[in-house]
């Protein structure tokens, strides 16, 4: 059930989510904007990386993790059926978030931690911003249990029926953010921290960036499973179908799980400190994980191509023609698939150990990120919120044009944003780079990209706040009645599913093999810091 | 019409994906196209670190 409790909760979690948002956005109008030199008044490196580092941490770690603790909310109570187990513990785990989300900014906003989103170091912030970051991660974990404790405590209560797949694809996201945040945890307790406090003099970037490694790239599924649940849970039913197969899609997000951890070297290819043994280890599970997606495109292209024939649809193609593409969550669905595939492209070519060499540290990295994240992602986000937030507040949705409107500008934002930068990496044009001098000869083929880049932006920008606009004024409309938890619509599957295999069931067996995997291409790389001798770095600048 | 008056006029019981595989087949043979472009068009053009 949706209680006034759970409403509350899940709000609370979106309205810090969307605030996050909101600035995080300007921010990126703002860097847009510095990086082209169209405006020389906004020259300023102190500025320009200042933002970049807000607008990173804030899109990266606060829209993400207050979005998906309210989505996880939601999912659990109203999937299972169920009441939330230990709402004491959520709202702990929610000040505690919020708590280190206003310290981390403190120093952020004030310029003393602009390491970006990655604080590689040497580049050293002030101790503020690591104890926020940690208390942010820390309140995460709350969710995290409070997750897996609730699809225990249902499957214990229904022995042998299948955990409905919404929930066995939230647990299995609390699970793997449990795995991903220990490696960035141990990096800012054991290593960030006492070194920004004065407690060490020096710190070894190798093992700060193989830790971080362990992070970085799991992260990137932890943002993307609930956009996959939108899409097998809420399209195929907006489409006016079914899901294809339940199964495929339990399938898929064990494969996540299981195969998204120990990759994180495809992050260092360059890097001295790791071995080309191990990095090419990860660069090939680094291709496996292109699996679950491919089977989860399958499953959900497969699900919208039912709908439309079941909506008149015919021939090889008919059906996408028959698709209801005025409903938001359709669009979404559609409009993130087309973005998952550019996006994906980029990542296959990053993560090819060669050709990485070619775009490494260029502006296609933050193209390929920002098509993956900025796009498919958060338009889920966003079509999700749009079906929430009726059901959350009790009002219904300001416009039903609207939405659209900015689901289809956000789309084209991000394709002329993203497809700029990616020209311009293979350009040669360097990533996280305040500005350069476009009045060199070797710039010169920039120009046009660059101006791309800020129609992209401006785009982007006008897209974002729509889509705040969109939320507050429809907050602001007249409440309709309480709305039961019975109105969060899952898709059917087309076979019904009344048992499926244990281990598509739970996730006992899958945290063991993810333990070995960990321990085969984690072990050692992080081992060899305490086995050989090695050099610390005082910290840089800050 | 809903979805049980829909299914009365097409039978998903019945139903195969085939566009689903050939959109599928033909996004994967562009990517790899795209891939091979980038690597033999682009990348080893531009030959070793000088």
């Amino acid at each position: 059930m949706l209680t006034i409790e759970i409403r509350k909760l899940a709000l609370s979690h979106f309205a810090v989510a969307f605030g996050a948002f909101g600035l995080a956005a300007l921010m990126g109008f703002y860097q847009v904007l510095a990086r082209s030199d169209l405006i020389p008044a906004l020259q300023s490196p102190g500025v320009y990386f200042a933002s970049v580092s807000t607008h990173g941490v804030l899109m990266a770690y606060v829209l993400t993790t207050f979005f998906i603790m309210g989505f996880g909310y939601v999912t659990a109570v109203s999937s299972l059926k169920t009441p939330l187990w230990n709402p004491r513990w959520a709202w702990i785990g929610f000040w505690t978030s919020a708590v280190g989300t206003g310290l981390a900014a403190l120093p952020l906003l004030l310029g003393r931690a602009s390491v970006l989103y990655t604080f590689y170091p040497p580049v050293q912030a002030h101790a503020l911003f690591y104890i926020g970051a940690a208390l942010l991660v820390v309140g995460s974990w709350f969710w995290a249990v409070i997750m897996i404790v609730m699809h225990g405590q249902w499957k214990k209560a229904h022995p042998g029926e299948p955990v409905p797949l919404p929930m066995f694809a939230t647990t299995a996201n609390a699970i793997l953010w449990l795995w991903t945040s220990a490696g960035v945890a141990s990096e800012v307790v054991f290593q960030l921290i006492p070194w920004s406090m004065g407690l060490k003099d020096t710190v070894d970037p190798g093992l700060a960036r193989t830790l971080f490694a362990w992070t970085l790239h799991p992260i990137v599924y932890f943002w993307l499973i609930p956009a996959y649940i939108a899409l097998y849970s809420f399209v195929p039913k907006a489409a006016g179908g079914k899901l294809f197969s339940d199964e495929l899609g339990r399938v898929a997000f064990v494969m996540l799980l299981v195969l998204s951890l120990p990759i994180g070297f495809h992050h260092l290819y360059m890097d001295p400190q790791q071995g080309a043994g191990f990095k090419l280890s990860h660069g090939t599970l680094t291709f496996l994980v292109a699996v679950p997606t491919l089977l989860t495109a399958f499953t959900i292209t497969a699900s919208v191509e039912l709908a439309g024939r079941i909506n008149g649809g015919t021939g090889l193609f008919g059906w996408i023609g028959a698709l209801p593409w005025r409903n938001s969550m359709v669009l979404a669905g559609i409009l993130a698939a087309a973005m998952l595939v550019l996006g994906g492209f980029g990542g296959l070519v990053n993560a090819s150990y060669a050709m990485n060499a070619m775009v490494h540290n260029t502006a296609w990295v933050a193209g390929h990120f920002h098509l993956i994240f900025g796009g498919t992602t958060v338009i889920l986000y966003m079509a999700t919120t749009y079906y929430l937030w009726p059901r959350l507040t009790g009002k219904p949705l300001c416009s039903s044009t609207l939405p659209l409107i900015q689901l289809w500008s956000w789309f084209w934002g991000f394709v002329i944003l993203t497809t700029a930068w990616h020209i311009l990496g293979l350009l040669g044009q360097p990533r996280r780079i305040s500005t350069v001098t476009y009045h060199s000869p070797l710039t010169f083929a920039w120009d046009p990209y660059i101006l791309t880049m800020v129609v992209g932006g401006t785009v982007l920008m006008v897209s974002a706040g729509l889509f705040v606009y969109i939320l507050a004024k429809s907050y602001r409309q007249p409440e309709t009645g309480p709305i039961q938890a019975d109105e969060i619509e899952y898709a059917e599957p087309l076979e019904p599913v009344t048992r499926v295999h244990p281990l598509l069931n739970g996730f006992s067996v899958w945290n063991i093999a993810l333990a070995v995997l960990m321990l085969a291409n984690f072990g050692y790389p992080i081992a060899q810091f305490f086995l050989i001798k090695t050099f610390g770095s005082v910290a840089w600048g800050y | 019409m809903d979805i049980k008056n829909k299914e009365e006029s097409f039978d998903p019981s019945k139903f195969t994906p085939v566009g689903t595989w050939t959109l599928l087949c033909l996004i994967i043979a562009g990517m790899a196209v795209a891939w091979l472009f980038l690597y033999f068009g682009v990348f080893l053009p531009r030959g070793g670190v000088q």
